[in-house]
């Protein structure tokens, strides 16, 4: 179900000013159907930037992005951002948080509720966490409640998935997982953008990588990174990442 | 019953409007409750009881009345309580200031106007106490007509923008990236807040108006792990306590506002109580107890 026949998302000259400050600069980039995209760079190098405009939260000050060919139709997004701003004693359980991210939910008067129920309980299932259903949100490790966003993500059937350090603080073992899962999803037709830091395991997982610090700096599938777009985006100050291609990303963490 | 002394509720046009005032408040406090505590609102909700003293005070200036029930009355106190709302969303709006830096700059001016306005009309600090305090007895049919029409919008809010409410109490970010308005929805409860807070001085005066908008949804909070179940327990809490109160008010001669609210203060310490019991029995168990998570 890889299929690239058409564009999902257009990126055109896009410029994002922030505060007198230019945070994305010229910002051209196409993304296909079921891509699985990586986005690399430095801190305050406009990736989550770029997602919020693309989400729309953010207006870019000049260019312009395009969501979709008419073939695809309009695509349905879903978001697992870089932190959340629930509080310690945000009451609800992981399931009721998933089941909000339903289009059309209603559940107050209960006529889709087992339906929403059943297809959460699915959702939790496919991520690992059936058994913290009832658990509430805060109470949940850092590599879960990303899990748990992810299934949020999902209860909307996305046709898109956006995803902004998904795996920071997630330990080794749940990195693999949660990226084998994104690339299951990449499968079955969904395009996934992925914001990350870990190039190891961007490049063990996405088709293609953007690295992006201001300007796109470099682009291309993610067999063909290599240490000169990693310096071109972060400055020649990454030296410890270096890029080991044909290893597993377990391989590449024992290496550095 | 006759202890309670039950029928005289319905003996009296005046406690049958005191009855259907308190319910009536209670209802739209219990709607809004749950989504003030939730997002954080507690102190704006504080912050705009207090500042509706300044629009009182206005009112009180311009009309050269006294604190009577009239349209324009209420007119002015809210217009100038949204325009306190709406100062303090303008202030905390982006990284310009932190919220509650906002509301307490805001409210404490507000307040200080009301008092200076008060002062210069001399006479009118009569009326404080009722304002402070409530005096539900006095309360007269275009109250209870504004009271009903504050429910039925407060009703229409929560269960029209349900969807959307779960979102934005969850997270903001989140919710605005799946298209809900979440400016739309903060300036209603805002505002819905304000008409609340100025319609309910008459049954429970400010001082004690806050504990209305906080402590059924902190009841709801404690009580359930899903909206509708936090809803039903706020909305059951604050209508319950609000019946309760007039009842005792009515048998044992007491002012109704702070016994509403000292029993709406006694189910949350009984939530509250009951919630540490439950976590204390599930550590007590054991690992066994405790899903891994």
């Amino acid at each position: 179900m890889h299929t690239k026949d058409c564009h999902v998302l257009t990126v055109d000259k896009l410029t994002l000013d922030l505060s007198g400050r230019r945070i994305l600069r010229d910002i051209d980039l196409v993304v296909e159907r079921g891509e699985f995209l990586g986005l690399i760079g430095p801190n305050g190098g406009g990736k989550t930037s770029l997602l919020r405009v693309l989400l729309g939260i953010l207006a870019p000050t000049a260019g312009n992005f395009r969501w979709s060919e008419p073939c695809c139709g309009r695509p349905r997004i879903g978001y697992v951002p870089q932190r959340t701003g629930v509080d310690r004693d945000y009451p609800l359980s992981g399931l009721e948080i998933v089941k909000q991210g339903a289009p059309g939910a209603r559940p107050l008067f209960g006529a889709r509720s087992g339906e929403l129920n059943r297809k959460a309980d699915e959702l939790l299932k496919r991520v690992g966490l059936s058994e913290q259903a009832g658990a509430m949100f805060v109470n949940l490790s850092g590599g879960q409640q990303r899990r748990l966003l992810l299934a949020r993500a999902l209860m909307n059937d996305p046709n898109v998935l956006l995803l902004d350090e998904p795996t920071a603080g997630v330990d080794l073992q749940g990195q693999e997982q949660f990226c084998d899962l994104l690339c299951e999803l990449s499968r079955q037709g969904i395009t996934v953008i992925l914001v990350s830091h870990d190039i190891p395991l961007i490049t063990a997982h996405a088709n293609r990588i953007a690295c992006l610090c201001v300007g796109l700096h470099w682009h291309g599938p993610a067999s063909a990174l290599d240490q000169k777009a990693v310096d071109g985006a972060y400055r020649g100050e990454l030296e410890r990442y270096q890029i080991y291609r044909g290893q597993t990303h377990s391989q590449l963490q024992e290496t550095l | 019953m006759t202890f309670l002394h039950l029928d005289t509720f319905f003996k009296y046009g005046f406690l049958e409007r005191a009855l259907g005032a308190a319910l009536l408040m209670s209802l739209s406090c219990g709607l809004l409750s749950p989504f003030v505590v939730l997002r954080r609102l507690s102190f704006a909700a504080d912050g705009l009881a207090h500042a509706s003293l300044g629009g009182l005070a206005v009112g009180i200036f311009l009309l050269h009345s006294g604190f009577t029930p009239t349209l324009g009355g209420y007119g002015i106190t809210f217009l100038f309580t949204c325009g306190v709302a709406a100062a303090i969303a303008y202030f905390s709006t982006g990284n310009r200031l932190q919220a509650d830096t906002a509301v307490g700059a805001c409210f404490v001016a507000a307040f200080a106007l009301g008092i200076l306005l008060l002062t210069i009309r001399r006479g009118s600090a009569g009326y404080l106490e009722d304002f402070f305090f409530g005096s539900i007895l006095a309360v007269d049919p275009l109250e209870c007509w504004l009271l009903a029409g504050l429910a039925v919008l407060a009703a229409l809010f929560c269960f029209g923008s349900w969807r959307w409410l779960g979102q934005w109490t969850f997270d903001e970010e989140l919710a605005r990236a799946s298209g809900v308005r979440t400016v739309w929805l903060r300036y209603a409860l805002i505002l819905l807040v304000a008409a609340t807070v100025i319609l309910s001085t008459k049954v429970v005066g400010i001082l004690l108006v806050t504990a209305m908008l906080i402590l059924p949804g902190a009841i709801g909070t404690l009580s359930g792990r899903a909206m509708p179940v936090i809803l039903l327990c706020s909305l059951a809490a604050a209508m319950s306590c609000a019946t309760g109160g007039m009842v005792v008010s009515n048998t044992a001669n007491v002012p109704p506002g702070p016994v509403i609210v000292l029993l709406v203060f006694s189910l949350f310490l009984t939530a509250f109580f009951l919630r540490r019991r439950r976590d204390l029995r599930i550590w007590r168990q054991g690992p066994q107890a405790v899903k891994e998570i």
